[in-house]
């Protein structure tokens, strides 16, 4: 399995750096659009990131601000802001591949769900403690309205030089994540005495429909419109080892066909170990960018490469993105390094164990800088 | 058994005494209703007292109970667990870890961490339970002693960790059975979830777990709940010293189910892991194959897991198909 399937988007660079996906909206975003007022600490922020950034001409995101109502448009423009505040803050970091932050999604479920019609959404799932999330029903074959990243894509792309990577939900998340009505119905008929292999069966054609009317057309909308780093999000694809082949089918489903286009895989806080041999099986992915951590640098997964021969590239998770506490370049360093002992550096992305989002700009930012500081003398060491 | 209060058995009106005769259960944590969570979400925020959240609960342990009404036995929910084990990582030498998935759900529990010597005081447990809600036949779900040594980190036992477990467990059954309790259910997800691959040492562990156990019992019902896989490779429970067993039926092979026993057995067949709505004839119609097949004298009906996996509307449906059900095998 060859690492080289498609040219790196960073060429020459060793360690490439890139970001998740999410960061947290900004307080002025969240108020304003809640219609509440900015206090003196959100306006503080708000100027200490745009000095940050190096962005001068910011005269319509104030007046925007000190606006009492915002009509439709001005909410929209209001993100875009927070977009456009972000991309510099990634620039001025120095990563070099970087998104937005999502800042034009609500979340990686419900936003997609929003866009596809089949679903109804029934309520408040726990996901843990006090934490719930939306969770919805599939009553129908789903159908796109529209692609749905394509506008934040071009807007993206508009407003920065750098190498994009779009994240996207991917096939199988969206099918687990949701309570798979449509199918279940009708392959229980004549199996209600074995509703676990009904269960399967209804779970595979789900996933594999979503893949060809769901997340291909995206992609489709994507890659005509320039996108050449696109990264399919997968955190729910070790939930259930039994359907690894299902998470495999849907994905190849999902990207077959685009050819020179650079696909990776994100997986987060999952057991690793069971995505293999399935994974072998994966076409058109040439990186598969996890969550290492939190897990305590646990390369496990990486010697599993090794043993299987998997030859491609690892965006490797360097920074723990559930705890404040801000890594070192030197506890950075040595997790890369550590991980250079079992694959080539070569091989080697760097990246966040997944999105920031649930951390403050402030320390989000702050632990983005050390890990490309660590990465610029590693560079160094190793030229 | 102290007799329960009339304050307990005229909850919502209602004598619960004239109404225990449906063969059905609430096999685990009940999901919440919306106004519940978000009453926590505001008490997180500091925007609601404990006092405000606490009537919030209350007012939603009322109607889960009400919900159960006719059931054989009556459980507050579950509402103040955060997961299967949290009250037990609040007692001495054991401590909340890390987020971890709870089985093929997309539910995470805090992994129990053993530091010292299990200590964990009985009468703890009460701050986790509404008995001064419940009815006169009360049922209260624990988690299982195979299950809790599986799913913890045991930093301090070199060996007897699962002994040590259910001394622990003996203790809170004592005392729950002090306060009135009939039924005590033990999950045990692990052992049908890894049932093909448990050895007979394991189980036999198991087994002496269950023989602690029952030492506190005292006249209460005590319930082994295997859920997330087929029993059909861990039927030797059967032979454990415990009195009834539920069976997930969406997870178990009903055709190939083979056993034969005097035991009474939880039939699980009302999916908390999918909103869809069970059709209940056809659920009757699968219910008394089984039971015909299997020659089952003694059973009852119930989810297959924690409705906590649903959303709160569908769980009340999900509760109402399952009354429609055992109201099928009232006799």
């Amino acid at each position: 399995m060859n690492s080289n399937l498609n040219s790196s988007p960073c060429p020459g660079l060793l360690f490439p750096t890139q970001e998740i996906g999410s960061i947290a909206k900004p307080n002025w975003l969240v108020k304003k659009r809640q219609g509440r007022g900015l206090t003196s600490e959100d306006w503080a922020e708000l100027n200490h990131w745009l000095k940050f950034a190096q962005i001068k001409d910011y005269e319509e995101l104030k007046e925007l601000l000190l606006k009492k109502e915002l009509n439709k448009e001005e909410h929209k423009r209001l993100i875009e802001w927070s977009s456009i505040l972000v991309l510099h803050c990634l620039e001025r970091i120095g990563l070099d591949i970087i998104y937005d932050g999502e800042q034009h999604r609500s979340e990686m479920y419900q936003e997609p769900v929003t866009y596809i019609e089949g679903f109804e959404f029934l309520g408040e799932v726990r996901s843990f403690d006090n934490k719930y999330y939306r969770k919805a029903a599939c009553l129908n074959k789903p159908k796109l309205k529209k692609p749905y990243h394509l506008e934040e894509f071009n807007f993206v792309r508009a407003n920065t030089q750098k190498p994009i990577k779009v994240p996207i939900t991917g096939a199988y998340t969206l099918m687990n994540w949701s309570f798979n009505e449509y199918y279940l119905k009708q392959h229980l008929r004549g199996n209600e005495k074995n509703l676990k292999k009904a269960r399967y069966k209804a779970n595979q054609a789900f996933a594999m429909d979503l893949a060809k009317d769901i997340i291909r057309p995206n992609i489709f909308a994507l890659v005509k419109a320039g996108a050449k780093l696109i990264q399919i999000d997968e955190p729910a694809a070790t939930t259930k080892p039994d359907e690894i082949e299902i998470f495999v089918q849907s994905f190849n489903e999902s990207v077959k066909g685009f050819s020179g286009i650079r696909f990776n895989l994100h997986i987060c806080f999952s057991n690793y170990s069971v995505l293999y041999p399935a994974i072998l099986e994966m076409k058109n992915c040439c990186q598969f960018t996890f969550e290492f951590a939190n897990q305590g640098a646990n390369y496990d997964f990486l010697k599993l490469m090794k043993k299987y021969r998997d030859e491609r590239e690892v965006g490797l998770g360097v920074i723990d993105v559930h705890t404040d506490t801000i890594e070192t370049p030197a506890v950075i360093r040595q997790r890369i390094k550590a991980a250079t002992k079992i694959i080539e550096p070569e091989r080697i992305y760097v990246n966040p164990d997944c999105g920031l989002r649930t951390r403050s700009w402030s320390v989000a930012f702050a632990k983005l800088e050390n890990m490309v500081k660590a990465v610029t003398s590693l560079r160094r060491e190793f030229l | 058994m102290p007799d329960a209060t009339k304050s307990e058995i005229s909850i919502i009106g209602r004598d619960f005494r004239k109404m225990s005769s449906l063969p059905a259960q609430i096999t685990g944590i009940f999901a919440r209703p919306k106004n519940l969570i978000q009453a926590t979400r505001d008490f997180d925020r500091r925007r609601l007292t404990e006092q405000e959240l606490e009537q919030v609960r209350q007012a939603a342990v009322k109607e889960i109970i009400a919900l159960q009404e006719g059931f054989e036995y009556v459980t507050d929910g579950n509402l103040l667990w955060q997961d299967l084990f949290r009250p037990f990582t609040k007692g001495v030498g054991i401590v909340a870890g890390p987020l971890t998935r709870f089985f093929e759900t997309n539910t995470f529990f805090r992994r129990p961490i053993i530091l010292q010597p299990l200590k964990f005081r009985p009468r703890e447990i009460d701050k986790f339970f509404y008995f001064e809600l419940l009815p006169h036949n009360r049922k209260v779900i624990l988690p299982g002693p195979f299950t809790f040594l599986h799913l913890s980190e045991n930093r301090y036992y070199k060996k007897d960790f699962i002994i040590a477990i259910a001394k622990m467990l003996k203790g809170v059954v004592r005392h729950l059975v002090q306060k009135g309790v009939m039924a005590i259910q033990f999950s045990e997800p692990y052992i049908a979830y890894f049932g093909k691959n448990l050895t007979k040492h394991k189980l036999a562990n198991a087994k002496r777990a269950y023989q602690i156990i029952a030492e506190g019992k005292g006249k209460a019902e005590i319930i082994l709940a295997t859920y997330f896989g087929d029993f059909s490779p861990v039927t030797q429970l059967l032979e454990f010293p415990i009195d009834s067993i539920v069976i997930d039926l969406t997870s178990t092979s009903v055709k190939n189910l083979r056993f034969k026993t005097t035991k009474k057995i939880g039939l699980g067949c009302i999916d908390a892991t999918n909103s869809l709505l069970e059709n209940p004839k056809v659920t009757i119609k699968l219910v008394n194959d089984l039971i015909k097949r299997l020659k089952l004298k003694r059973f009852f009906i119930c989810p297959n897991c924690d409705l906590d996996f649903l959303p709160y509307s569908v769980a009340e449906k999900k509760t109402a198909i399952l009354r429609a059900v055992a109201y099928e095998f009232k006799s």
